[in-house]
Protein backbone atom coordinates (compact mmCIF):
# COMPACT_ATOMS: atom_id res chain seq x y z
CA UNK A 1 0.00 0.00 0.00
CA UNK A 2 3.11 2.25 0.54
CA UNK A 3 4.11 1.52 -2.24
CA UNK A 4 1.48 2.57 -3.52
CA UNK A 5 1.24 5.57 -2.25
CA UNK A 6 4.57 6.70 -2.92
CA UNK A 7 4.05 5.85 -6.51
CA UNK A 8 0.68 8.00 -7.10
CA UNK A 9 2.49 10.73 -5.10
CA UNK A 10 5.32 11.06 -7.41
CA UNK A 11 3.19 10.72 -10.57
CA UNK A 12 1.18 13.60 -9.08
CA UNK A 13 4.34 15.63 -8.17
CA UNK A 14 5.71 15.60 -11.92
CA UNK A 15 1.94 15.89 -13.58
CA UNK A 16 1.51 19.29 -11.00
CA UNK A 17 5.42 20.13 -11.55
CA UNK A 18 5.51 20.38 -15.46
CA UNK A 19 3.56 23.13 -16.61
CA UNK A 20 6.23 25.55 -14.28
CA UNK A 21 9.20 24.19 -15.95
CA UNK A 22 7.49 23.66 -19.20
CA UNK A 23 8.72 27.08 -21.09
CA UNK A 24 12.12 26.44 -20.03
CA UNK A 25 12.56 23.07 -21.32
CA UNK A 26 11.10 24.17 -24.42
CA UNK A 27 13.30 27.21 -24.19
CA UNK A 28 16.36 24.21 -23.85
CA UNK A 29 15.16 22.11 -26.57
CA UNK A 30 15.54 25.08 -28.71
CA UNK A 31 18.79 25.46 -27.97
CA UNK A 32 19.76 22.02 -28.84
CA UNK A 33 17.64 21.88 -31.90
CA UNK A 34 17.79 24.97 -33.36
CA UNK A 35 14.42 25.52 -34.52
CA UNK A 36 10.80 25.96 -33.16
CA UNK A 37 9.08 22.80 -34.76
CA UNK A 38 12.00 20.67 -32.82
CA UNK A 39 11.57 22.63 -29.99
CA UNK A 40 7.85 21.71 -29.45
CA UNK A 41 8.90 18.08 -30.46
CA UNK A 42 11.67 17.68 -28.27
CA UNK A 43 10.12 19.18 -25.33
CA UNK A 44 6.45 16.96 -25.90
CA UNK A 45 8.47 13.61 -26.19
CA UNK A 46 10.13 14.98 -22.99
CA UNK A 47 7.11 15.88 -21.24
CA UNK A 48 5.33 11.58 -22.39
CA UNK A 49 8.79 10.23 -21.28
CA UNK A 50 8.51 11.99 -17.87
CA UNK A 51 5.27 11.09 -17.23
CA UNK A 52 5.87 7.50 -18.59
CA UNK A 53 8.88 7.11 -15.78
CA UNK A 54 6.63 9.40 -13.03
CA UNK A 55 6.92 6.62 -10.76
CA UNK A 56 10.95 6.86 -10.89
CA UNK A 57 10.39 10.80 -9.89
CA UNK A 58 11.72 10.75 -6.26
CA UNK A 59 9.11 13.24 -4.33
CA UNK A 60 10.73 16.21 -2.97
CA UNK A 61 13.64 16.39 -5.29
CA UNK A 62 14.31 18.78 -8.15
CA UNK A 63 11.82 18.29 -10.66
CA UNK A 64 13.02 20.99 -12.74
CA UNK A 65 16.87 19.19 -13.20
CA UNK A 66 14.74 15.57 -13.69
CA UNK A 67 13.25 17.39 -16.65
CA UNK A 68 16.62 18.71 -18.24
CA UNK A 69 18.26 14.98 -17.93
CA UNK A 70 15.24 13.69 -19.53
CA UNK A 71 14.92 15.92 -22.10
CA UNK A 72 18.89 16.11 -22.85
CA UNK A 73 19.13 11.75 -22.73
CA UNK A 74 16.44 12.14 -25.26
CA UNK A 75 18.52 14.40 -27.66
CA UNK A 76 21.25 12.60 -27.06
CA UNK A 77 20.21 8.99 -27.22
CA UNK A 78 17.27 9.26 -29.84
CA UNK A 79 16.60 12.26 -32.00
CA UNK A 80 19.82 13.70 -32.52
CA UNK A 81 21.25 10.35 -33.85
CA UNK A 82 18.22 10.36 -36.29
CA UNK A 83 18.67 13.80 -37.35
CA UNK A 84 22.26 13.22 -38.20
CA UNK A 85 21.26 10.17 -39.82
CA UNK A 86 19.02 11.73 -41.62
CA UNK A 87 20.46 15.23 -42.51
CA UNK A 88 23.96 13.48 -42.93
CA UNK A 89 25.60 16.00 -40.34
CA UNK A 90 24.80 18.18 -36.88
CA UNK A 91 21.45 19.88 -36.86
CA UNK A 92 23.06 24.07 -37.25
CA UNK A 93 20.86 26.52 -35.05
CA UNK A 94 18.52 28.72 -38.19
CA UNK A 95 18.80 31.99 -37.82
CA UNK A 96 15.52 32.53 -39.18
CA UNK A 97 14.12 31.02 -36.39
CA UNK A 98 14.53 33.50 -33.52
CA UNK A 99 11.92 35.69 -33.37
CA UNK A 100 12.35 39.25 -34.85
CA UNK A 101 12.28 42.37 -32.77
CA UNK A 102 9.00 43.99 -32.27
CA UNK A 103 8.48 45.58 -29.19
CA UNK A 104 11.90 47.70 -28.42
CA UNK A 105 13.89 47.55 -31.92
CA UNK A 106 17.55 48.25 -30.44
CA UNK A 107 17.05 46.50 -27.15
CA UNK A 108 16.11 43.52 -29.23
CA UNK A 109 18.10 44.02 -31.93
CA UNK A 110 21.60 43.79 -29.27
CA UNK A 111 19.74 40.68 -27.61
CA UNK A 112 19.42 38.94 -30.75
CA UNK A 113 22.84 38.82 -31.64
CA UNK A 114 24.10 37.86 -28.15
CA UNK A 115 21.48 34.92 -29.02
CA UNK A 116 22.57 34.35 -32.00
CA UNK A 117 26.44 34.29 -30.95
CA UNK A 118 25.50 31.49 -27.80
CA UNK A 119 23.43 29.47 -30.48
CA UNK A 120 26.46 29.65 -32.65
CA UNK A 121 28.69 27.86 -29.82
CA UNK A 122 29.40 24.04 -30.72
CA UNK A 123 26.63 22.06 -28.85
CA UNK A 124 28.78 20.74 -26.05
CA UNK A 125 29.57 24.58 -25.13
CA UNK A 126 26.13 25.73 -26.06
CA UNK A 127 24.51 23.21 -23.44
CA UNK A 128 26.69 24.09 -20.74
CA UNK A 129 26.43 27.85 -21.11
CA UNK A 130 22.48 27.61 -21.38
CA UNK A 131 22.62 25.43 -18.07
CA UNK A 132 24.85 27.27 -15.85
CA UNK A 133 24.12 31.17 -17.62
CA UNK A 134 20.90 31.02 -18.79
CA UNK A 135 18.98 28.92 -16.24
CA UNK A 136 21.57 29.23 -13.26
CA UNK A 137 22.47 25.97 -12.34
CA UNK A 138 25.76 25.11 -10.10
CA UNK A 139 28.67 23.52 -11.88
CA UNK A 140 27.82 20.73 -9.69
CA UNK A 141 24.31 20.06 -11.01
CA UNK A 142 25.11 20.96 -14.69
CA UNK A 143 27.81 18.51 -14.84
CA UNK A 144 24.57 16.18 -12.78
CA UNK A 145 22.34 16.97 -15.64
CA UNK A 146 25.03 16.16 -18.55
CA UNK A 147 26.00 13.22 -16.89
CA UNK A 148 29.69 14.66 -17.85
CA UNK A 149 32.63 15.47 -15.12
CA UNK A 150 32.72 18.30 -13.24
CA UNK A 151 36.05 18.97 -14.47
CA UNK A 152 33.99 19.19 -18.17
CA UNK A 153 31.74 21.24 -17.39
CA UNK A 154 34.61 23.91 -16.60
CA UNK A 155 36.80 23.68 -18.85
CA UNK A 156 33.01 23.51 -21.46
CA UNK A 157 32.46 26.91 -19.96
CA UNK A 158 36.17 28.79 -19.81
CA UNK A 159 36.18 28.00 -23.72
CA UNK A 160 32.65 29.18 -24.47
CA UNK A 161 34.07 31.95 -22.21
CA UNK A 162 36.67 32.90 -24.10
CA UNK A 163 34.79 33.03 -27.31
CA UNK A 164 31.44 34.78 -25.97
CA UNK A 165 34.12 37.43 -24.63
CA UNK A 166 36.05 38.28 -27.54
CA UNK A 167 32.58 38.66 -29.37
CA UNK A 168 30.53 40.60 -26.50
CA UNK A 169 33.59 43.14 -25.79
CA UNK A 170 33.02 46.04 -28.67
CA UNK A 171 29.01 45.39 -29.04
CA UNK A 172 27.98 46.52 -25.25
CA UNK A 173 29.49 48.43 -22.20
CA UNK A 174 31.40 45.88 -19.62
CA UNK A 175 29.39 47.22 -17.18
CA UNK A 176 27.51 44.72 -16.17
CA UNK A 177 30.23 41.85 -17.13
CA UNK A 178 30.97 39.27 -14.87
CA UNK B 1 51.26 30.79 -4.15
CA UNK B 2 50.97 34.09 -5.68
CA UNK B 3 53.17 32.61 -8.37
CA UNK B 4 50.92 29.97 -9.03
CA UNK B 5 49.61 29.44 -12.55
CA UNK B 6 46.09 29.51 -12.89
CA UNK B 7 43.84 27.78 -15.29
CA UNK B 8 41.33 29.10 -17.61
CA UNK B 9 38.96 26.86 -15.98
CA UNK B 10 39.63 28.10 -12.44
CA UNK B 11 39.39 31.52 -13.58
CA UNK B 12 36.39 31.08 -14.92
CA UNK B 13 34.88 29.45 -11.83
CA UNK B 14 35.99 32.68 -10.14
CA UNK B 15 34.40 34.55 -12.28
CA UNK B 16 31.11 32.37 -11.63
CA UNK B 17 31.51 32.15 -7.92
CA UNK B 18 32.32 28.76 -7.63
CA UNK B 19 33.63 29.04 -4.16
CA UNK B 20 34.10 25.32 -3.46
CA UNK B 21 35.63 24.71 -7.04
CA UNK B 22 38.63 27.29 -6.75
CA UNK B 23 40.59 28.94 -4.30
CA UNK B 24 38.40 32.48 -4.15
CA UNK B 25 40.88 34.57 -1.91
CA UNK B 26 43.93 33.64 -3.64
CA UNK B 27 42.83 34.56 -7.13
CA UNK B 28 41.97 37.82 -5.67
CA UNK B 29 44.63 38.05 -4.31
CA UNK B 30 46.88 37.46 -7.41
CA UNK B 31 45.13 39.24 -9.67
CA UNK B 32 45.19 42.44 -7.77
CA UNK B 33 49.20 41.81 -7.97
CA UNK B 34 49.52 40.06 -11.27
CA UNK B 35 48.82 42.62 -14.49
CA UNK B 36 48.92 39.74 -16.78
CA UNK B 37 46.74 37.42 -14.90
CA UNK B 38 44.31 40.57 -14.05
CA UNK B 39 43.81 41.16 -18.26
CA UNK B 40 43.82 37.42 -18.66
CA UNK B 41 40.43 37.68 -15.93
CA UNK B 42 39.55 40.50 -18.30
CA UNK B 43 39.37 38.74 -21.02
CA UNK B 44 36.80 36.08 -19.66
CA UNK B 45 34.50 38.23 -18.78
CA UNK B 46 31.11 38.67 -20.54
CA UNK B 47 27.78 40.41 -19.77
CA UNK B 48 25.81 37.02 -18.02
CA UNK B 49 22.66 39.46 -17.77
CA UNK B 50 22.49 39.74 -21.07
CA UNK B 51 22.97 36.79 -22.10
CA UNK B 52 19.56 35.71 -19.49
CA UNK B 53 17.74 38.53 -21.11
CA UNK B 54 18.88 37.09 -25.06
CA UNK B 55 16.99 33.83 -24.27
CA UNK B 56 13.87 35.57 -23.16
CA UNK B 57 13.10 35.83 -26.89
CA UNK B 58 12.67 32.23 -26.79
CA UNK B 59 9.32 31.45 -25.77
CA UNK B 60 6.84 28.81 -27.14
CA UNK B 61 4.31 29.60 -29.71
CA UNK B 62 0.51 30.93 -28.82
CA UNK B 63 -0.56 29.20 -32.05
CA UNK B 64 1.65 26.23 -33.15
CA UNK B 65 -1.46 23.27 -31.79
CA UNK B 66 -2.58 23.28 -34.96
CA UNK B 67 0.98 21.29 -35.88
CA UNK B 68 -0.05 18.90 -33.35
CA UNK B 69 -1.93 16.04 -32.74
CA UNK B 70 -3.88 17.32 -30.07
CA UNK B 71 -7.27 16.72 -30.58
CA UNK B 72 -11.04 16.30 -29.55
CA UNK B 73 -12.13 19.16 -27.48
CA UNK B 74 -9.58 20.89 -27.30
CA UNK B 75 -10.09 24.43 -28.47
CA UNK B 76 -7.82 25.29 -31.51
CA UNK B 77 -6.44 28.51 -30.16
CA UNK B 78 -5.31 28.03 -27.16
CA UNK B 79 -1.74 27.91 -26.49
CA UNK B 80 0.29 24.82 -27.11
CA UNK B 81 2.17 24.22 -23.76
CA UNK B 82 -1.53 24.76 -21.88
CA UNK B 83 -3.17 22.25 -24.08
CA UNK B 84 -0.09 19.86 -24.29
CA UNK B 85 0.06 20.20 -20.14
CA UNK B 86 -3.87 19.82 -19.93
CA UNK B 87 -3.46 16.88 -21.40
CA UNK B 88 -0.12 15.94 -19.52
CA UNK B 89 -2.03 16.43 -16.32
CA UNK B 90 -5.50 15.08 -17.10
CA UNK B 91 -3.84 11.57 -18.02
CA UNK B 92 -1.34 11.73 -15.06
CA UNK B 93 -3.40 11.90 -12.47
CA UNK B 94 -5.78 9.58 -14.26
CA UNK B 95 -9.17 11.35 -15.45
CA UNK B 96 -9.93 10.74 -19.34
CA UNK B 97 -10.61 14.00 -21.39
CA UNK B 98 -12.38 12.40 -23.85
CA UNK B 99 -16.32 12.86 -24.55
CA UNK B 100 -17.29 9.44 -25.04
CA UNK B 101 -19.84 6.80 -23.40
CA UNK B 102 -18.91 3.97 -22.12
CA UNK B 103 -18.91 1.64 -18.71
CA UNK B 104 -17.60 3.20 -15.85
CA UNK B 105 -15.35 0.70 -14.40
CA UNK B 106 -12.69 0.97 -16.98
CA UNK B 107 -13.76 4.77 -18.17
CA UNK B 108 -10.81 5.71 -16.07
CA UNK B 109 -8.18 3.92 -17.94
CA UNK B 110 -9.88 3.83 -21.21
CA UNK B 111 -9.43 8.07 -21.09
CA UNK B 112 -6.29 7.85 -19.52
CA UNK B 113 -4.66 5.74 -22.99
CA UNK B 114 -6.91 8.34 -25.08
CA UNK B 115 -5.78 11.41 -23.58
CA UNK B 116 -2.09 10.19 -23.94
CA UNK B 117 -2.00 8.48 -27.17
CA UNK B 118 -3.71 11.98 -28.23
CA UNK B 119 -0.09 13.22 -27.57
CA UNK B 120 1.96 11.06 -29.98
CA UNK B 121 3.30 12.58 -33.04
CA UNK B 122 4.44 10.95 -36.03
CA UNK B 123 8.09 12.06 -34.65
CA UNK B 124 6.89 10.23 -31.47
CA UNK B 125 7.90 7.19 -32.97
CA UNK B 126 9.98 7.81 -35.95
CA UNK B 127 13.30 7.38 -34.16
CA UNK B 128 12.60 3.97 -33.19
CA UNK B 129 14.00 1.34 -34.84
CA UNK B 130 14.65 -1.94 -33.31
CA UNK B 131 16.32 -5.67 -34.19
CA UNK B 132 13.29 -8.17 -34.13
CA UNK B 133 15.50 -9.68 -31.21
CA UNK B 134 15.16 -6.49 -28.94
CA UNK B 135 11.93 -6.28 -29.98
CA UNK B 136 11.24 -9.97 -28.42
CA UNK B 137 12.88 -9.17 -25.53
CA UNK B 138 11.14 -5.95 -24.52
CA UNK B 139 7.98 -7.86 -25.53
CA UNK B 140 8.20 -10.33 -23.26
CA UNK B 141 9.17 -8.35 -20.34
CA UNK B 142 6.63 -5.82 -21.16
CA UNK B 143 3.82 -8.61 -21.49
CA UNK B 144 4.66 -10.39 -18.67
CA UNK B 145 4.24 -7.20 -16.67
CA UNK B 146 0.38 -7.81 -16.72
CA UNK B 147 0.93 -11.65 -16.83
CA UNK B 148 0.37 -12.12 -20.42
CA UNK B 149 2.89 -13.55 -22.69
CA UNK B 150 2.76 -12.38 -26.19
CA UNK B 151 4.09 -13.67 -29.20
CA UNK B 152 5.95 -10.96 -31.29
CA UNK B 153 4.61 -12.83 -34.52
CA UNK B 154 1.52 -12.08 -33.67
CA UNK B 155 2.25 -8.50 -34.00
CA UNK B 156 4.17 -8.40 -36.78
CA UNK B 157 1.16 -10.45 -38.77
CA UNK B 158 -1.10 -7.77 -38.82
CA UNK B 159 -1.81 -6.05 -42.15
CA UNK B 160 -1.07 -2.46 -42.71
CA UNK B 161 1.00 -1.73 -39.81
CA UNK B 162 4.26 -1.65 -38.25
CA UNK B 163 4.81 -3.16 -35.06
CA UNK B 164 7.54 -0.34 -33.32
CA UNK B 165 7.70 -0.92 -29.34
CA UNK B 166 6.55 -1.86 -25.90
CA UNK B 167 6.44 -0.46 -22.73
CA UNK B 168 4.99 -0.85 -19.01
CA UNK B 169 2.94 2.47 -18.20
CA UNK B 170 1.45 2.89 -15.30
CA UNK B 171 -2.84 3.54 -14.09
CA UNK B 172 -3.62 4.19 -10.51
CA UNK B 173 -0.65 2.02 -9.61
CA UNK B 174 -1.29 -0.89 -11.87
CA UNK B 175 0.40 -1.83 -14.94
CA UNK B 176 -0.85 -0.98 -18.18
CA UNK B 177 1.02 -1.98 -21.06
CA UNK B 178 1.26 0.01 -24.44
CA UNK B 179 2.27 -1.74 -27.76
CA UNK B 180 2.67 1.13 -30.27
CA UNK B 181 2.72 0.66 -34.28
CA UNK B 182 2.92 2.99 -36.58
CA UNK B 183 1.19 2.93 -39.94
CA UNK B 184 2.92 3.27 -43.44
CA UNK B 185 2.61 7.06 -43.67
CA UNK B 186 3.62 7.38 -39.99
CA UNK B 187 0.26 7.62 -38.10
CA UNK B 188 1.29 6.45 -34.29
CA UNK B 189 -1.01 3.61 -33.23
CA UNK B 190 -1.04 2.08 -29.71
CA UNK B 191 -2.51 -1.32 -28.40
CA UNK B 192 -3.34 -0.86 -24.61
CA UNK B 193 -3.72 -3.76 -22.53
CA UNK B 194 -5.03 -4.04 -18.66
CA UNK B 195 -5.71 -6.56 -16.65
CA UNK B 196 -9.13 -6.46 -14.87
CA UNK B 197 -9.43 -6.28 -11.11
CA UNK B 198 -11.82 -8.63 -10.77
CA UNK B 199 -12.76 -11.63 -14.22
CA UNK B 200 -15.98 -10.84 -15.46
CA UNK B 201 -17.77 -13.60 -16.79
CA UNK B 202 -18.33 -12.47 -20.01
CA UNK B 203 -16.66 -11.23 -23.12
CA UNK B 204 -17.57 -7.48 -24.33
CA UNK B 205 -17.96 -7.20 -28.07
CA UNK B 206 -15.32 -4.78 -29.71
CA UNK B 207 -16.87 -1.09 -30.06
CA UNK B 208 -15.46 1.40 -32.06
CA UNK B 209 -15.25 4.77 -31.05
CA UNK B 210 -13.79 8.45 -31.23
CA UNK B 211 -11.47 9.31 -27.94
CA UNK B 212 -9.92 12.32 -27.99
CA UNK B 213 -10.67 12.46 -32.01
CA UNK B 214 -9.21 9.09 -32.58
CA UNK B 215 -10.65 6.42 -33.93
CA UNK B 216 -10.68 3.65 -31.14
CA UNK B 217 -11.95 0.67 -30.66
CA UNK B 218 -12.67 -0.92 -27.24
CA UNK B 219 -13.17 -4.80 -26.04
CA UNK B 220 -12.78 -7.28 -23.31
CA UNK B 221 -12.01 -10.80 -22.98
CA UNK B 222 -13.53 -11.13 -19.57
CA UNK B 223 -9.99 -11.16 -17.73
CA UNK B 224 -8.20 -8.32 -19.61
CA UNK B 225 -10.09 -5.04 -21.42
CA UNK B 226 -7.81 -3.65 -24.67
CA UNK B 227 -8.29 -0.38 -26.65
CA UNK B 228 -6.72 -0.02 -29.86
CA UNK B 229 -6.19 3.58 -30.64
CA UNK B 230 -4.86 5.68 -33.14
CA UNK B 231 -5.11 8.34 -36.21
CA UNK B 232 -8.82 8.91 -38.04
CA UNK B 233 -9.31 6.07 -40.17
CA UNK B 234 -12.09 4.13 -38.51
CA UNK B 235 -12.30 0.89 -40.55
CA UNK B 236 -8.62 0.52 -40.36
CA UNK B 237 -8.99 0.27 -36.62
CA UNK B 238 -11.94 -2.27 -36.44
CA UNK B 239 -10.77 -4.20 -38.89
CA UNK B 240 -6.90 -4.34 -36.76
CA UNK B 241 -9.32 -4.49 -33.75
CA UNK B 242 -11.04 -7.53 -34.94
CA UNK B 243 -7.96 -8.91 -36.18
CA UNK B 244 -6.59 -8.92 -32.59
CA UNK B 245 -9.46 -10.10 -30.94
CA UNK B 246 -10.17 -13.08 -33.14
CA UNK B 247 -6.32 -14.14 -32.39
CA UNK B 248 -7.03 -13.58 -29.01
CA UNK B 249 -3.52 -12.04 -27.81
Amino acid sequence: MLGRWRKYSAEEEVAAGLPKVFPRIWRYAFSLTGSRDGADDLAQAACLRAIEQASKFQPGTHLDRWMFRITHNLWISEIRKEKVRKGGGMPMVDAAEIPDPKQDPERDYDRQEVLKSVLDLPEAQRVTVVLVYVEGYSYKAAAEILDIPLATVMSRLATARASLGRKFRDQRGMSRAR
Amino acid sequence: MQDRRFSDEELVAYLDGETELVPMAQIEAAVQEDPALAKRLEALRFDVTALQESFELLQPSRDVLGALPVRGRAPAKRPMAAVAMAACVALAVGFGLGNWTSGPERSGWVGYVAAYQALYTHATLDHIQQTPEQLQNELARVSAAVGKDIELAQLTALPDVEYKRGQVLSFQGRPLIQLAFATPSGVPMALCIMRREEAAVSEEALATMRLEGLSSAVWSDGAYDYVLIGGTEDGLVRRLGQALQSMQI
